[in-house]
């Protein structure tokens, strides 16, 4: 499996075989303090950038 | 810190890398603009990392009310005014007390599993908490005259949805209007 040559398809089946399996946060996983606590459900070391408004 | 883990060594590349944005209600400004702070989370790009941010965060039953999250194809900014997305729209469902976090998953699974006919057209989709805890989703997609790759049936076949509501949004009407 997984030498498609376009388009990678994967059904919902499959990929909810995944869920249970990776549970913790992607390597190099950063995130601005003012939306950390809203959006994550586990404490992360955030970053304190309050002054980068960077859009 | 423990809470991060290595990558695991066999993963399973999806065919887009998409990113999570959040507009967070209690850091925007009272009279700021909805959308002005919207904030890229984090990006994935195979089926382990999706889960891995998915694990992490907040359903949107546990969301604060007004807030906005967005998953999008990398490089398309969840704003009508991105050039991808001005010629296109928005399909938005109000979902049925207590269904919005499976349907929410239910769609992410769908959009980065290229499950739609029309995956092309899609820019990614949203999440938005209201009042009275009621939630929306939305896919927008690129190109609004194209009628056929609209995604709100195939959407609402996937989520096997029995009752909805269901409207459609042209962006170019809302620059009309400015």
């Amino acid at each position: 499996s997984g030498g498609g040559l376009s388009s990678k398809k994967y059904s919902r089946d499959f990929l909810l075989t995944f869920s249970e399996v990776c549970k913790d946060l992607p390597v190099g996983f950063e995130i601005l303090a003012d939306i950390a606590d809203a959006l994550l459900t586990t404490q992360v070391p955030s970053i304190h950038t309050s002054d980068r408004e960077s859009y | 810190p423990s809470s991060v883990s290595r990558s695991l060594e066999s993963s399973h590349p999806l065919e887009h890398s998409w990113t999570f944005w959040f507009d967070n209600p209690s850091s925007r400004p009272k009279q700021g603009t909805w959308g002005s702070h919207i904030r890229p989370v984090h990006s994935f790009s195979t089926v382990e990392d999706f889960w891995c941010l998915y694990n992490n965060i907040h359903h949107p039953s546990k969301l604060a009310v007004g807030a906005d999250l967005h998953c999008f194809k990398d490089k398309i900014e969840p704003k009508w005014e991105d050039p991808i997305c001005a010629n296109g729209g928005k399909w938005t469902i109000t979902t049925a007390k207590g269904k919005a976090d499976t349907w929410w998953l239910y769609t992410l699974l769908a959009m980065i599993g290229e499950q739609f006919d029309y995956g092309d057209e899609i820019c990614g989709a949203v999440v938005s908490v209201r009042r009275g805890k009621q939630e929306r989703i939305a896919i927008w997609t690129k190109n609004a005259s194209n009628e056929e790759a609209q995604p709100c049936y195939q959407l609402l076949k996937r989520l096997e949805i029995t009752f909805w509501y269901i409207w459609w949004y042209k962006f170019s009407d809302m620059s009309n209007h400015l």
